[in-house]
């Protein structure tokens, strides 16, 4: 994998997640005790980015073992050293960065110890990508870091090298709701509304042929007929799930730079729709239009490729620049992909953590048991995910639940379907379900909560009885 | 034709040539057929009535509502019209008898006493096992009301198969059926299926009149949108979202086309009458998709791959489906395989289907795709191919015959030249006369001597009354030759705009257009589409073609100057550019390009241009310019104007020179020259003033030569190397 570098997209606010991102970027938010982040880390490893050759290299954020020092010859390690510096980019908001490259480093992942850069809160995916180009020196991935799965991404790859994509892009279907709790689908059901994407696909292909987000489209579904004639079979959708992992060629940072793109904030919004939209149209008409000048249109980066011309220059038929950008999706047929942008999506990845055994990202024994010691008196399903450190009052039942590193459980305490971050305090006879309560916060006694989340360090007064709410002590959220 | 019956049906057959006896009378053909209906319900489909679940029934709608076939038409109706000999109703009836269609009415409009009388007359009525009744309904004038009327008779007890009476098909319909009554079982909402069938979108049997996608659902194959374009210059596709947002999986296919074949329930004439306004079917599943989704009908496709169907609505399908047939695309539906009785086709290499009485000379030569009748002679040293030729027909000496559609009874004599032309019967085309493309010679014209019929010529016996021509009637020699009888037929289908028009004509234009059609529609399919709707059109226009100027010009591409031509006379229609601007337009674009290449002499960049091996850019002036001098005045003034624009300064100084080039590569004449700068003498704008006096001194030049020229061009060219060295 060493001909990508890779830009894990960090710097979301997770808006959507509120309020449990109130304290938290939506990075380090904990999946099955891991930090969001960690998820997406973990799939690169697990693909062999910073792999075997990256032992070797000297990381400025690690320190070297002499042995593996001496395998490696000098002349090698330099060629490596040069093409793997910088390989992993975190983008975070700036406030967060330090946090979350503690965070990472904290996760000790064998192979990878990504740059993190610093980023203001509330700008785009591109301009993000603007940013940090002058990193990127090659053809790169963008992952988002709220992606988890087990995709073969070397598989994506191939499908990037095979067509010889501008972009290539992951869709998957989403999970199917094993255990669908009534209230948690009629949660879930609206958010799916807005979000859809029409996406239509050449199945022999898999080019990418239309690409809009439902929201953006009024009334009229549009298809060029040129787009037709060429791929007369279009499968159009909206039950997949666009998974914010991307393959771009490395000119599209070029032609991101350039003036009148500067409007192009979103990958996912404008770019790749955007790319999409120019797919077969050919160089031209702009020039007429403005007044001439040096610019340089969508097909002319796309072949200003050294490789490209390279190839064009000793081929005999002629170049035709009206397939310049070709965008392709790779869709994950088996498999787990999930993205943890909302509420209702966190809770359900939280809910069902054993899927994330497929990738790896099982938690630790070691560190983190999946399976909590029995305590006395309290009940602990197998399904559940409670840290060491944790204690347990008498007469608990703890059901689909995990549980955070040092959070004091009372007795006669119920938790179903619940998720409790760090150091969270329930107290005695409380009876949870389907709640979501953040760092430092308080339960006191005898409360009855259902479908709610508790902000981060909030104390919920002894017996409240609360439904659907989001119990938060700040005034509100911005 | 004898068509083949299904072998291991015998039982079945027997059974029902018993009730064929029984309904015979229906074939004397009474505006009422005296088919039994009582115990059969319209609407909701007669369950119960044994032979109502038994017998397959068919509606064939014997006219087509429309004139693409006029002048023709006026005189046969269409579904009489001969395809590689054989009327085109023959094939119609053939495919539903074998597919075992035991009640077949044929639906007579126009012309109705004609197909009563044939089918009558023909094998048809004679075969086992089918009754074959015509209704006729002069009053008719949509498919809509023949279905009406189909629904007031309650003749329909089931599903019945709906389709026109030109179609061509040889494809199994008993899956296909046997898919709908399972669909039907399941949900009584799906009340019809439609037969499409796959072909690139590019493909010379689809129909260009109805460009059509459709939207079905992935797995169930049921309709969601059908959506058609008529003009063939539209660059969009327009779907309802709903369609998306209300079904996961979509498939939109643009490599279908209909077939006009048809599965529908009983219930589909009712909603014909409930709905008085449905004009064909289209209206109907329009209505369903759209409108009717509150009473649960649905609409399904059924994809046909290998076998064969279409439709021959217009002069280009008649083309492409004859070759189809000759082809073998349609077996078992070709000329040696079914024939009338009393023919005999023999199938020879290369295609060429010849009956045994066929009369050929020594030295002719058939070369490929070409199929004769019986008692037809060719004379000698005369060449045929891609054609048919009907009975009885005679063919002198030396005569060329391209791809051409021949009918019976034609006379051709010596060194005629006939190339994509439809001779009707009984045509007479005497010697030295040229038909040219897309022509059409209608029943009993005379044509010739030596005249020339120019493409897409209509000639017709018929004055324009209708009227045939009575023994004072006059023709006009310059149409139709000294000897000639016929007139020239000039309507324009009512219902078509002039560009959509272009595409119904057939000819070789137009099949170079098809070839040229996936790299046409890059050219103008692209850019922001807010940019399309604001420009003018002759800016859409310049952005068109500057794109195929620019690709040759850049040495980008190598290609025929014929396909520039089509190219930009596409786009000419498609802009509504006049003639008179095109010249003009065209120069402009050149300019532009040239200025590209060499921003401060632009004349260098011509000349190398106009030298090269392939000159495309020089065959491209030439064609535009030279040919009047109001075109050549208006290229230099457009050279002009772009050497006007303030960001050509530096270009200005090779006015001359440009003009001058133009003139050695023979697209500007002296006397255009002249003219153009006697008529700009008193130009108020300054720097125009400039440019025009720059011309000052090839004016005087060009008096001097033409003084001189008569005896001595070798001085001319002297001259111009002079000029080169400046």
């Amino acid at each position: 994998m060493a001909e990508f570098q890779v830009v894990v997209m960090a710097a979301g606010s997770g808006s959507r997640m509120y309020p449990l991102t109130e304290g938290i970027p939506k990075a380090l938010l904990p999946v099955a005790n891991r930090p969001l982040i960690w998820h997406s880390l973990k799939l690169l490893e697990s693909t062999g980015f910073q792999g075997k050759c990256c032992r070797g290299v000297h990381c400025p954020h690690r320190p070297q073992r002499p042995e593996e020092e001496a395998e490696i010859s000098l002349l090698f390690r330099r060629m490596v050293a040069e093409m793997h510096h910088d390989h992993i980019i975190v983008v975070a908001q700036r406030a967060w960065a330090t946090q979350i490259y503690n965070a990472i480093n904290e996760c000790k992942l064998d192979k990878i110890v990504p740059e993190v850069i610093g980023v203001d809160a509330e700008i785009g995916t591109a301009d993000s990508l603007r940013i940090i180009r002058e990193k990127i020196k090659k053809d790169f991935i963008v992952v988002s870091c709220d992606l988890i799965s087990d995709v073969p991404i070397h598989l994506i790859a191939d499908l990037h090298r095979q067509r010889d994509a501008s972009v290539t892009m992951l869709v998957a279907e989403p999970p199917v709701n094993d255990a669908p709790l009534p209230d948690a689908k009629a949660k879930k059901a609206p958010v799916d509304e807005g979000t859809r994407d029409f996406i239509g696909i050449d199945a022999e292909s898999k080019r990418l042929l239309y690409f809009a987000a439902e929201a953006d489209v009024d009334e009229d579904f549009k298809i060029r007929k040129a787009v037709l004639m060429r791929y007369p079979r279009m499968d159009v959708t909206t039950k997949l799930l666009d998974g914010h992992f991307y393959i771009f060629r490395r000119w599209i940072l070029d032609f991101l730079m350039e003036e009148r793109h500067q409007h192009i904030s979103a990958i996912k919004g404008e770019l790749i729709p955007f790319l999409v939209r120019k797919q077969f149209s050919r160089r031209k008409r702009r020039e007429v239009v403005d007044p001439p000048s040096d610019e340089i249109d969508l097909q002319a980066y796309a072949i200003l490729d050294d490789n490209d011309k390279h190839a064009y220059s000793m081929s005999s038929t002629p170049i035709d620049t009206s397939d310049a950008v070709r965008c392709h999706v790779f869709q994950m047929k088996d498999g787990f992909c999930a993205r943890v942008n909302t509420l209702a999506s966190y809770l359900e990845i939280n809910r069902n953590p054993p899927k994330l055994e497929f990738q790896g990202a099982k938690p630790e024994p070691q560190s983190s048991p999946s399976v909590a010691p029995n305590r006395p008196g309290a009940q602990t399903g197998s399904d559940s995910i409670v840290k060491d450190d944790v204690v347990i009052g008498d007469k608990s039942l703890i059901k689909k639940t995990i549980v955070g590193s040092k959070c004091k459980i009372g007795a006669n305490v119920k938790l179903v379907n619940c998720l409790l971050m760090d150091n969270v305090t329930v107290q005695d006879g409380c009876n949870l379900q389907s709640v979501v309560v953040c760092t430092n916060a308080v339960i006191q006694a005898g409360c009855t909560l259902r479908d709610c989340q508790v902000g981060f360090g909030h104390t919920v007064p002894a017996g409240t009885d609360a439904k659907n709410e989001a119990l938060v002590s700040g005034q509100g959220f911005e | 034709m004898s068509g083949k019956q299904g072998g291991g049906k015998q039982a079945q057959q027997q059974q029902q040539q018993q009730q064929g006896g029984k309904r015979r009378g229906g074939t004397s053909g009474a505006a009422t057929p005296t088919t039994p209906a009582s115990g059969a319900s319209s609407g909701g489909g007669g369950a119960g009535n044994w032979d109502a679940e038994d017998v397959l029934q068919a509606v064939v709608i014997g006219d087509s509502f429309n004139s693409r076939f006029t002048p023709i038409t006026m005189e046969q109706p269409r579904t009489l019209l001969p395809l590689c000999n054989a009327p085109l109703i023959d094939y119609t009836l053939e495919f539903l008898i074998s597919a075992n269609v035991q009640e077949i009415f044929v639906i007579c409009c126009s012309h109705a006493d004609l197909i009563k009388q044939y089918i009558e007359g023909s094998q048809w009525v004679r075969r086992q096992g089918v009754t074959i009744t015509c209704i006729v309904q002069p009053e008719c004038l949509s498919v809509g009301d023949a279905l009406r009327n189909i629904d007031q008779l309650a003749i329909i007890r089931s599903d019945f198969i709906l389709v026109s009476g030109d179609l061509i098909s040889n494809m199994k319909l008993a899956p296909v059926l046997a898919t709908h009554r399972l669909r039907r079982e399941k949900d009584k909402g799906a009340i019809m299926t439609m037969v499409m069938k796959t072909a690139s979108p590019a493909h010379r049997t689809r129909s260009l009149e109805r460009d059509s996608v459709v939207a079905v659902e992935s797995n169930s194959q049921r309709l969601l949108a059908f959506r058609q374009q008529r003009s063939p210059n539209a660059t969009k596709f327009v779907l309802p979202v709903s369609v998306f947002k209300e079904h996961a999986a979509v498939q939109v296919r643009y490599d279908l086309y209909d077939c006009h074949i048809n599965i529908c329930s009983a219930v589909v004439p009712v909603l014909f009458t409930d709905n008085f306004d449905y004009q064909d079917i289209y209206d109907l599943v329009h209505g369903i998709l759209d409108e009717e989704e509150i009473l649960g009908n649905k609409i399904f496709i059924h994809e046909l791959n290998n076998e064969y169907a279409a439709r021959v609505d217009n002069l280009r399908a008649y083309n492409a489906v004859s070759k189809d047939v000759i082809h073998r695309w349609t077996f078992p539906m070709v000329p040696d395989y079914s024939s009338e009785p009393g023919e005999a086709y023999k199938y020879g290499r290369n295609n060429i289907y010849q009956d045994e009485r066929v009369l050929l000379s020594r030295s002719c030569n058939v070369v490929e795709d070409v199929v004769i009748g019986k008692g037809t002679k060719v004379g000698e040293n005369s060449q045929i191919t891609c054609s048919t030729i009907g009975r009885n027909c005679v063919i002198g000496a030396g005569v060329t015959i391209e791809n051409s559609y021949i009918w019976d009874n034609v006379e051709i004599e010596d060194g005629c030249t006939i190339k994509n032309a439809v001779l009707c019967n009984k045509a007479k085309i005497l010697r030295n006369v040229a038909v040219e493309s897309g022509s059409i010679i209608s029943f009993n014209v005379v044509v010739g001597p030596d005249v020339v019929i120019p493409a897409h010529s209509k000639l017709t016996m018929l004055d324009e009354d209708g009227n045939l021509p009575d023994s004072d009637t006059v023709f006009d020699s310059k149409v139709v030759g000294t000897a000639g009888a016929g007139h020239n037929f000039v309507v324009v289908p009512e219902d078509f705009a002039e560009d959509e028009l272009e595409h119904l004509k057939w000819g070789v234009d137009i099949v170079h257009v098809e070839d040229a059609d996936v790299e046409d529609s890059d050219d103008s399919l692209f850019g922001d589409d807010t940019e399309m709707h604001m420009e003018a059109p002759e800016d859409i226009f310049m952005h068109e073609i500057r794109e195929s100027i620019q690709s040759v010009a850049l040495g980008e591409r190598n290609v025929d100057v014929e396909n520039i031509v089509v190219e930009i006379n596409g786009s000419k229609h498609a802009y509504n550019i006049e003639a008179r601007d095109l010249a003009g337009l065209i120069v402009q674009v050149v300019m532009e390009v040239l200025l590209e290449v060499n921003p401060t002499a632009p004349h260098t960049a011509l000349k190398t241009l106009c030298t090269r091996k392939n000159p495309v850019v020089l065959s491209l002036l030439k064609r535009y310019v030279s040919g009047q001098q109001a075109d050549q005045l208006s290229s230099i003034t457009a050279i002009a104007n772009v050497l006007a624009e303030p960001e050509a300064e530096a270009a200005r100084g090779s006015f001359l020179n440009l003009v001058h080039k133009l003139y050695d590569f023979d697209v500007l004449g002296e006397r255009a020259i002249q003219t153009w700068f006697k008529q700009n003498a008193d130009e108020p704008n300054e720097i125009r003033a400039k440019l025009r006096a720059s011309l000052q001194r090839l004016i005087t030049w060009l008096a001097e030569a033409e003084e001189e020229s008569d005896d001595d061009d070798e001085d001319e060219d002297d001259d111009d190397d002079d000029e080169d060295d400046e």
